[in-house]
């Protein structure tokens, strides 16, 4: 799946995350949504990345 | 973008010796030319080897690798192929190369465990681990999208499965599109968020445990909590065990599908031998009887002597009994006259007798007298031959020779009719050789019980679920209690329970919307994609369902329910086109003979629109299908490459670059 192909995902994402979550940061869905492009069927790795993403941004 | 580079062939299928195909850098069309049994499909086949190491033939069915070593090579003494593919994606380069090789310790192979695969994926120039060479196959051309992008009339054919609500096929490919779309990088975010929500919940529940006020609504969260946990992955399990038994059960549909004449000649053999049973019982039962009969067959050998003896009988008691009315007449008669004699008048008209008259009837009176001593007892001879004709006769009717001479008529009949259903069992046998007749019984049985366990499975799923929706309900109203009380721990942790919440919602909907931006493009493409191709000036659009099923649109805004086996073709091949306009994962098309079911202004049209299917695609064709001519002037400049498929001998066919010559 390449870079430009994701915009799609992220475009559709964000107008919901602006309406209904303005609180939630859009770099943060971006960058799930990149961890879940990179990794195909390691669960486990894909949410220990997506937590520790969560993790710094809770830590902001 | 997935490009393909080259292709090359060692001693695979008809391809004898070291053969290749160079697919030009320039977007556009390559076409290989070749007829029928040269190893169009071979090709296709080759490039699905490399890619999956899966060779596929009629009703996708799985062939062994060990019948492609080319046949001629295989007589030389070289038990081996291999086939190479040069490809690049995101800016690498890969070879991937994948071959088929005896086993060090088998000097001669002769069946598939004798050989083994041996597979490398080099990128930009490096090797890769067989974990990394997996993952790197997997996200650059997942098999479970491959559908998409090697492919035949056959497959074309299945995506009529879409407009089929329950189908399970339509179910499989509507998942394959989803995945070529993209949809699983949010179906699988959430799910991760979704487990990543669990852990928080549970870590808000031990925070709400260390504190007195919290502490028992603590306790029955985390209850509750590891009750719904228990339940969803018993429902995912059970989710799991049904998919895959859905998928089992289509496998054994299409083996029976496969086997179908096979098994209706078991039905018909079964049913033969049912035949032959009751005809096996007949027989029993007439030899029994016969056995019985034969028991008695002694009284034939004097059947003709006790006929002869019953016919001397049967006069001499004729005989008698004119005997016997005669002297019972004389006997009367004698009476008569005796009283005429006493009384001196005539018995008859009762006048006086003279002397002459009474001399005549003294003469009648001695010879009925005479007559009625000549036999001195008759009666005790006549009941002796009565007796004898009785048992005579009861004796000669239970003649079994006409009985048993039926019987042995019937037990032939019987043996006939035993002979000819033995004989149409010996040819099914024989047509079953090939196919197993157990086989087909124990698929028949297989199916059976994998259709019992689906049931099964079906209704403690809906148990699960009823009781994963109670519980999630419950831990709904704990947690709003929870959610009233504030603590520094608490109050931390709830806030990462509340993010994940928020972020699994959005990720729901994102599902359900990017499903529905997916759609309404796919259906636009697809719709300028058809009308390019139709020859049918009235149908307007295509519209999509649930599904992506594609429904043709008639101008008059009705829709087209019943279409041809040719426009079903072209709709499949709009959606392909739209597919491939839409999907994150692009790659080449490669088709084999895919043109079966169009007419020649239908096979035009999808010529012309090629180029827009894909950057790259790979035509497969004989010339019947297009001619090289019309396809070069249909495609122009898009034609960047011919290959001709070249006959050597039945078992070797030569790839030669350039078009074939009309």
């Amino acid at each position: 799946m390449s870079e430009d192909s994701i915009d799609d995902l992220i475009e559709t994402l964000n107008s919901i995350r602006q309406e209904e979550f303005p609180e939630i940061p859009k770099e943060l869905l971006e960058e799930i949504v990149r961890i879940e492009r990179e990794t195909i069927d390691d669960r486990e790795l894909t949410q220990d990345r997506i937590s520790n993403v969560i993790e710094s941004h809770l830590s902001e | 973008m997935l490009q393909f580079n080259k292709i090359e062939l060692e001693d695979f299928g008809p391809y004898k010796g070291r053969q290749s195909i160079e697919f030009p850098d320039q977007d556009g069309v390559t076409i290989v030319f070749g007829e029928n049994m040269r190893g169009k499909t071979t090709l296709l086949n080759a490039i699905r080897y490399a890619l999956f190491g899966k060779i596929l033939g009629r009703g996708f069915r799985e062939i062994s690798p060990e019948r492609f070593i080319n046949w001629e090579t295989k007589a030389e003494g070289k038990y081996s192929f291999s086939v190479t593919l040069y490809f690049e994606e995101s800016g690498s380069e890969y070879e991937l190369v994948r071959q088929f090789v005896p086993k060090d310790s088998v000097a001669i192979p002769n069946e598939d465990g004798d050989y083994t695969e041996e597979v490398y994926l080099i990128r930009d120039d490096s090797v890769t681990g067989p974990k990394e060479r997996e993952n790197e196959l997997n996200r650059i051309l997942p098999q479970q999208v491959s559908r998409f992008f090697l492919f035949d009339g056959e497959l074309l054919q299945q995506y009529e499965e879409l407009l089929v609500d329950e189908s399970e096929m339509g179910q499989r490919i509507r998942e394959a599109i989803e995945r070529i779309l993209g949809v699983p990088v949010l179906k699988n975010g959430r799910a991760d968020l979704r487990s990543l929500l669990d852990e928080a919940q549970g870590q808000e529940q031990k925070a709400a445990q260390m504190s007195n006020q919290t502490n028992e609504l603590g306790t029955l969260l985390e209850g509750a909590t590891e009750k719904r946990n228990h339940l969803q992955s018993d429902f995912i399990d059970l989710s799991q065990e049904l998919s895959d038994l859905q998928e089992q059960k289509s496998a054994k549909r299409n083996q029976l599908q496969q086997l179908e004449a096979a098994r209706s000649l078991v039905e018909r053999q079964e049913d033969l031998e049912g035949q032959l049973s009751d005809v096996e019982d007949q027989l029993e039962y007439k030899r029994d009887k016969l056995r019985d009969m034969m028991q008695e067959s002694w009284r034939s050998v004097i059947q003709d002597t006790l006929q002869e003896r019953l016919d001397v009988l049967e006069e001499r008691r004729r005989e008698l009994d004119k005997k016997r009315t005669r002297i019972s007449v004389a006997k009367r008669l004698a009476s008569r006259i005796s009283d005429g004699l006493e009384k001196n008048e005539c018995p008859i008209c009762e006048q006086h007798l003279d002397e002459e008259a009474e001399d005549h009837l003294e003469q009648e009176l001695r010879s009925f007298q005479g007559l009625t001593e000549e036999d001195t007892d008759p009666v005790d001879d006549y009941d002796l031959i009565l007796q004898s004709i009785n048992v005579l006769q009861n004796l000669a009717e239970s003649n079994p020779a006409e009985r048993i001479k039926s019987t042995l008529s019937e037990i032939n009949e019987l043996k006939a009719q035993r002979a000819v259903v033995n004989d149409e069992i010996g040819e099914i046998e024989n047509s079953l050789e090939s196919s197993k007749e157990e086989r087909v019984t124990q698929l028949n049985t297989e199916y059976e019980n994998i259709i019992g366990k689906i049931s099964e499975r079906e209704r403690t799923i809906e148990d699960t679920e009823s009781e994963l929706i109670k519980t999630k309900e419950n831990i709904q109203k704990l947690q709003s209690q929870l959610d009233q009380i504030s603590g520094n721990q608490l109050e931390e942790e709830r806030n990462r329970r509340e993010l994940y919440d928020k972020l699994v919602e959005l990720f729901d909907r994102g599902v359900d919307e990017y499903r529905d931006r997916l759609r309404q493009r796919v259906e636009q493409d697809a719709s300028d994609i058809f009308i390019q191709l139709t020859t049918e000036p009235e149908y307007k659009h295509l519209q999509i369902n649930e599904n992506y099923g594609l429904t043709i649109i008639h101008e008059d805004g009705s829709e087209i329910r019943v279409r041809s086996a040719g426009a079903e073709h072209v709709v499949a091949l709009a959606l392909m086109g739209a597919l491939q306009n839409n999907a994150p994962l692009k790659g080449p098309i490669i088709m084999d003979s895919p043109f079966g079911r169009l007419d020649e202004s239908h096979v035009r049209n999808v010529v012309e629109a090629l180029p827009r299917l894909a950057d790259q695609v790979m035509l497969l064709v004989y010339k019947d299908e297009i001619d090289p001519e019309t396809a070069r002037e249909l495609l122009k400049g898009k034609l960047r490459r011919e290959y001709t498929l070249d006959r050597v001998t039945a078992r070797h066919t030569n790839l030669k670059e350039g078009g074939m010559i009309q």
